[in-house]
């Protein structure tokens, strides 16, 4: 070992060595000789890689691929993952790399692209590839006449701007001169089977095609190891297909008597279900249809509850159908473009065209207002069939999977709006609300977020931000951070209309703060006072703080309304970065995205 | 002393004059409660946190601690309230409160459900009409009661005057008040060196309460009152005061060394005399009460435990005088003579009936909606009887119609045709907002008195004046021990039932069934009322009836209150 220890900075006399090795003891000198192997390998596996192993001049004829993801929840990572390991032996070497550790200017040492993306907000990337979208769709990005790709784009039709991302994707990279390998595919929220299908198609693609030596030379290649360390959970049994029957422990209103809202907590039991979760999931909860809805339903159209229909094969009364199998509270466009078509409604067909006017007519209506708006007669076969299979609705946990393994809590808040002189109300959280009793058994299912969740480390600062059922995962980090012993601190921001009735929680964070396991809150009731005032006056104001907790490297979680709070609180962190950080608004729009990449700002918004 | 001082000693003691750490407790925004320490400090600024009860279970299961509020008494020296001052309670009331307003027993005005944050807010409101409600509680001398009623004496005026000028002596000297409530940063800034010169850092062992009353009229109850002065009139002209002390109403359950006590006559000052005598007094109390027990802490036991005479004796030593013997006088009763009166200046007032001393809306009675009504036109002021009702006073002769037009409209006038039973009851708050509570008071006797005069029509005695008087719990803010029948909570449901206090509040009255439910009260009293009715002597109040029958056996001082 010291004879290479050639290096002049290195070089010391023989004397010093001597002393070394004679007047240490033998244990001294074992214990020595292990720690500077250890300082030796410290320098990191590439530095001695690349000390080590000299680079081939030309790169071997590998068949080499990538795979790259854009994910907020996991899905479209699971999907590229599963590409990947479904290539493995085929003699193609393939990299599975997230879009928000990927370049576009990387692309040009790419031959085979493979994408999985979703979509987010109102047809936007999911946070962590918006920096690649907007570099692959600008002016600038580069010509890619020698690339190969197809896009598996993620999505949800009830959303207007269905798998928007995957969309762009694909078209871009065709109108940069790319090559499409296949069609891309649009997978609705049931998107396992057409994944599963689009990995097969791709693995049956390459394995025809002749592998092309890739540009450049020493293309590191990543393997499958997971971000962040994640591991992957073994597989439940129970899935969003074969959700498990949980029981409902407990039912609690939070809302104070004259409340404008209506909260619930709502206590489910996943004892011996196998069914595991981490502060930071969802719940997937598999409603019924209002009952109210489905009497009105089938009064306008006349048809009998009890008769029975095919659906998918099965033979059921109408009644159940309408009931546990279709979506009747949420118009969506393929719902709309079906009915367009079996009556053809002109009007109709030229609003599905229109995103705008699409939106905002979906918005609070429901299947009764299509039937009543653009009647039309339907055999009760083929009204089922128009409609949407029923989705199930997700839930952030409000429990720590450490703190309460055996049990899953919500916070729903309760859908009922008024139009005209109907009224309405949300599927799954009036099913939570007033349809479903303590006792009675519920179908869920976990759907994991990998990324929002807790610091590994859990010395680090965290501040979360969860107004009105934003608080809902932040009651879970708040227990698991106990339940784990981090020492990390960890401050909570949260709001909602009026003190005295909407403090959700309120006595749980008071025997926290005074445990000194939350080491401060911050609440903004809104209605309290003449002016409004919400969380992101409140980070505004503790502005200082905030930017000291950021510099001091807290992860900060945003949950709640995608609309309007998150936006606002989103504005609110860039300008206290501006303000306390002494920079211009583009510099702390700069220090703002880097927050966003390195998944120091995190958000879970719905 | 070896014994250790009581902990709302030590609260005084380092409040730095009644300020602790009241500032930061409003502004803790994670809670509606103030620091517990806190809670007896702002005592003193007049306002007690209270929570609303009927949802403490109910909000502990929603996560929410309860929902605290506070109530604020506001003091109107002599129960007198102006026009625009009721009209700015009114608002405040509607604005920060539960949109009613609490007339006490002591002539003052409570506003309940205060939140935290609308505390300063509803104290700057009355402030900017000249009203406050500082030393409204607390260790300090409260409210100084006095007749409401100017046409009954030529003395009135002046006796009024004289308890507008004890209270203001008395009033703590701090600046906290201000400084919290109203504008802070002002004083802060001279940077005011605080002192109480009369009553020093730790202020009194327990609250001090002072009542005057003009005979022949005891409705302000001045025996229950630590000092009861009775104005002596001479030929028009007020020739000095009898002084009485050692009253007091609260007791605790279990503990038969705590009583209601009735203060006992002294002997008679001169009216320039009166503060010294007073402050004498006062600084005995001060000076030797007890500060380790609150529950012995009144002066009543004070002057029990160095004996009557010796506390007379301690007083002249240290006026420098002796008091002049016992001047004769006479009260005929403790209750409000209701309708209409007139002035000696020629204006009218009218006394109203307020059961409970509750001025709110509801849909059948709009009280607070005609009173604003009133307020709104009325030249004159508003006077709290210490009976938990209402004088509308000195209404020039030609605004009497619109006056009456508005009571006839908003039925107030019908509401004043009660049985004698009704128009002479009292019940402290107690549920949903105090928080000492053990039964219903307020909210519940209006039902018992339905189905009491039942009983009483049966027997031809709607008419009869009988004073029936109930509390939540054994303190006594109804004066209970002096209905002639009185009712004190022991449990949801269950009071104990006393017999036989005088009609003119000289005399307590006796336990004579203890923790009885509604169907028992009414089986008990049943016959008593048909015995009365049947076998009463002529004019013979019901308190007197049930001594001369031995229902119960009369109590002649507060110490054989438990004799039996
Ligand atoms: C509002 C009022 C009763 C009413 O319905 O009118 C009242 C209400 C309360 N009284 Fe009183 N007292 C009221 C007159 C009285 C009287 C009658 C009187 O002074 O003529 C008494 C009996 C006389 C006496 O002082 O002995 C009285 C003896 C008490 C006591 C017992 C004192 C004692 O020495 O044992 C307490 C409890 C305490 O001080 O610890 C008490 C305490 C209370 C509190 C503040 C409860 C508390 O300490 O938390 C009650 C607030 C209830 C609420 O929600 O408003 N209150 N209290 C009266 C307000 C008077 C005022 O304007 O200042
Ligand atoms: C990751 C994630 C986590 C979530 N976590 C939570 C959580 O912790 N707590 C929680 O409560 N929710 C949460 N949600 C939202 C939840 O999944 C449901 O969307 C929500 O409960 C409504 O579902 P529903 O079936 O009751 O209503 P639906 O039957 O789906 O009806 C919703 C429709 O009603 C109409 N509508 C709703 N409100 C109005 C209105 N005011 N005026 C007019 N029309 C209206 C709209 O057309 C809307 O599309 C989360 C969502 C996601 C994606
Ligand atoms: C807040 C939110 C907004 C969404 N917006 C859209 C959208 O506009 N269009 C769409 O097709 N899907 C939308 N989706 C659905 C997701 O794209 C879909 O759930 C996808 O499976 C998520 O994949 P991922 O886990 O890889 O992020 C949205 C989902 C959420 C939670
Ligand atoms: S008597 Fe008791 S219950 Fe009634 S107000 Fe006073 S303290 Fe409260």
């Amino acid at each position: 070992m010291v004879k290479q220890i050639q290096h002049p900075a290195l070089s010391f006399d023989n004397d010093f060595l001597k002393k070394l090795t004679t007047e240490l003891s033998g244990e001294q000198q074992m214990w020595l000789s292990g720690f500077l192997y250890g300082i030796s390998t410290k320098q990191g596996p590439a530095a001695v890689a690349a000390q080590a192993v000299t680079v081939p001049e030309t790169a071997p004829l590998v068949k080499q691929a990538t795979v790259v993801f854009g994910s907020q929840s996991g899905n479209s990572k699971g999907v590229a993952r599963q590409l990947g390991e479904r290539l493995e032996g085929t003699g193609w070497e393939v990299a599975v790399e997230d879009l928000a550790d990927f370049s576009v200017k990387d692309l040009k040492k790419v031959k085979y692209l493979f994408v999985a993306v979703s979509t987010y907000g109102e047809g936007e990337p999911p946070a962590g590839a918006e920096e690649f979208h907007a570099a692959l769709l600008s002016k600038r990005a580069p010509k890619l006449p020698d690339l190969k790709f197809a896009v598996l784009a993620l999505g949800d039709r009830s959303y207007v701007n269905f798998c928007q991302t995957g969309v762009e994707f694909d078209e871009r990279l065709a109108e940069l001169g790319a090559t499409r390998l296949a069609d891309r595919v649009d997978c609705d929220v049931d998107f396992h089977d057409d994944a599963d299908a689009w990995v097969e198609q791709i693995a049956q693609i390459l394995a025809k095609e002749n592998a092309a030596p890739q540009n450049g030379n020493g293309h590191i290649v990543n393997g499958f190891t997971t971000i962040n360390g994640a591991t992957s959970a073994a597989q439940p049994t129970y899935t969003r297909k074969n959700p498990y029957g949980a029981e409902v422990l407990e039912k609690i209103q939070l809302n104070g008597r004259g409340s404008v809202k209506e909260t619930w907590h709502i206590e489910l039991s996943i004892e011996g279900s196998g069914l595991t979760y981490e502060a930071g999931d969802a719940l997937g909860i598999w409603p019924d249809n209002p009952d109210r809805l489905v009497g009105q339903i089938l009064k306008k159209t006349g048809f009998d509850a009890s008769q029975n229909v095919d659906y998918e094969g099965e033979m059921l009364s109408l009644g159940t159908v309408l009931k546990t199998k279709v979506e009747l509270t949420n118009l969506t466009r393929d719902v709309l473009e079906r009915h367009a078509e079996a009556g053809r409604f002109e009007k109709l067909k030229s609003l599905v065209a229109d995103a705008n006017a699409l939106q905002e007519y979906v918005w609070g209506r429901d299947v009764l207002d299509l039937l009543n708006e653009f009647p039309h007669d339907y055999s009760a076969t083929d009204f089922i069939r128009i409609l949407r299979k029923l989705q199930p609705r997700l839930y952030s946990i409000a429990s720590g999977g450490q703190a309460y393994p055996d049990e899953v809590h919500l916070t729903v808040g309760a859908v009922r709006y008024k139009t005209g002189r109907r009224k309405k109300e949300g599927a799954a959280s009036t099913f939570l609300a007033d349809r479903l009793a303590v006792g009675e058994r519920v179908r869920v299912f976990i759907d994991k977020n990998e990324y929002f969740k807790l610091p590994q480390n859990g010395n680090t600062p965290i501040i979360m931000v969860g107004p009105g059922t934003g608080i809902a995962p932040f009651r879970a980090f708040l227990q698991d951070r106990v339940e784990r012993e981090d020492e990390g601190p960890n401050w909570l921001f949260f709001g909602n209309p009026h003190f005295t009735t909407d403090f959700l929680y309120q006595t749980e964070w008071q025997k926290a703060l005074k445990k000194g396991q939350l080491h401060r809150l911050n609440v903004a009731f809104s209605r309290d006072q003449e002016e409004k005032v919400y969380v992101q006056h409140k980070l505004l104001e503790k502005g200082e703080k905030v930017y000291e907790w950021l510099e001091q490297g807290a992860v900060i979680y945003v949950c709640g309304d995608k609309n309007r709070m998150a936006p606002d609180v989103r504005a609110a962190f860039k300008t206290i970065i501006e303000k306390y950080g002494g920079v211009s608004t583009a510099e702390a729009e700069a220090r703002f995205k880097e927050l966003v990449k390195n998944r120091r700002f995190l958000e879970d918004v719905y | 002393m070896s014994k250790k001082v009581s902990h709302v000693e030590k609260i005084k003691e380092k409040s730095n004059y009644l300020r602790g750490t009241l500032e930061e407790s409003l502004r803790d925004e994670i809670t509606g409660a103030i620091a517990d320490d806190d809670t007896q400090l702002i005592k003193f600024h007049g306002s007690y946190q209270q929570a609303d009860r009927d949802l403490d279970s109910e909000r502990k299961r929603q996560k929410l601690e309860p929902l605290y509020s506070f109530m604020i008494r506001v003091r109107a020296p002599g129960g007198i309230v102006t026009a625009e001052q009721w009209r700015r309670l009114d608002d405040l009331a509607d604005e920060y409160g539960n949109s009613g307003l609490k007339l006490t027993t002591r002539q003052a005005v409570q506003l309940h459900g205060i939140l935290k944050k609308d505390l300063r807010p509803t104290i700057q409101g009355f402030n900017e009409v000249l009203m406050d409600s500082f030393a409204g509680c607390g260790d300090v001398n409260r409210n100084v009661m006095c007749n409401p009623n100017p046409y009954l004496s030529p003395i009135h005026e002046e006796v009024f005057e004289t308890a507008g000028k004890i209270s203001d002596y008395f009033t703590p000297k701090t600046s906290s008040y201000h400084e919290i409530w109203l504008d802070g940063k002002k004083i802060k800034s001279i940077d005011v060196v605080d002192d109480e010169p009369i009553y020093g850092k730790t202020y009194l062992p327990r609250k001090f309460k002072i009542a005057i009353a003009i005979p022949p009229h005891n409705d302000v109850d001045i025996y229950a009152n630590d000092i009861g002065i009775i104005a002596i009139e001479k030929n028009g002209k007020l020739k000095g005061y009898n002084i009485a002390i050692g009253g007091g109403m609260g007791m605790t359950f279990g503990r038969p060394d705590t009583y209601p006590r009735l203060a006992d006559d002294i002997g008679f000052v001169k009216p320039e005399k009166l503060i010294d005598v007073i402050g004498a007094i006062m600084m005995i109390q001060r000076d030797h009460g007890n500060r380790e027990d609150r529950k012995l802490a009144r002066m009543k036991y004070t002057i029990d435990k160095m004996g009557l005479n010796n506390f007379k004796k301690e007083i002249e030593k240290r006026v420098g005088f002796n008091f002049l013997p016992q001047e004769k006088y006479h009260f005929e009763n403790n209750g409000d003579q209701y309708g209409w009166n007139k002035n000696l200046d020629g204006t009218h007032n009218i006394t109203l009936f307020v059961e409970g001393g509750r001025v709110k809306n509801t849909e059948q009675y709009k009280l607070k909606e005609a009173l604003r009504k009133i307020a709104d036109v009325h030249p004159g002021d508003f006077r709290l009887t210490g009976n938990q009702n209402l004088m509308i006073c000195r209404i020039p002769e030609k605004e009497k119609p619109i006056i009456n037009g508005i009571l006839a409209k908003y039925k107030v006038l019908p509401e004043q045709e009660k049985s004698g039973l009704r128009l002479n009851s009292i019940a402290c708050v107690a549920l949903n907002t105090c928080t000492l509570a053990m039964a219903e008071s307020e909210r519940y006797l209006p039902s018992l008195i339905d189905k009491l005069d039942q009983v009483l029509i049966k027997n031809n005695l709607e008419k009869d004046e009988i004073i029936i008087r109930m509390t939540g719990c054994p303190n006594g803010c109804g004066r209970p021990y002096l209905g002639e029948i009185g009712f004190v909570g022991r449990a949801i449901g269950l009071y104990n039932l006393y017999l036989g206090a005088s009609f003119n509040g000289d005399r307590l009255n006796k336990l004579y069934k203890e923790m009885v439910d509604e169907k028992t009260i009414l089986e008990t009293l049943e016959p008593i009322i048909a015995d009365y009715a049947k076998n009463r002597n002529k004019n013979e109040r019901f308190g007197d009836f049930v001594i001369r029958k031995e229902y119960v056996l009369a109590t002649t001082h507060g110490t054989n209150f438990y004799d039996n």
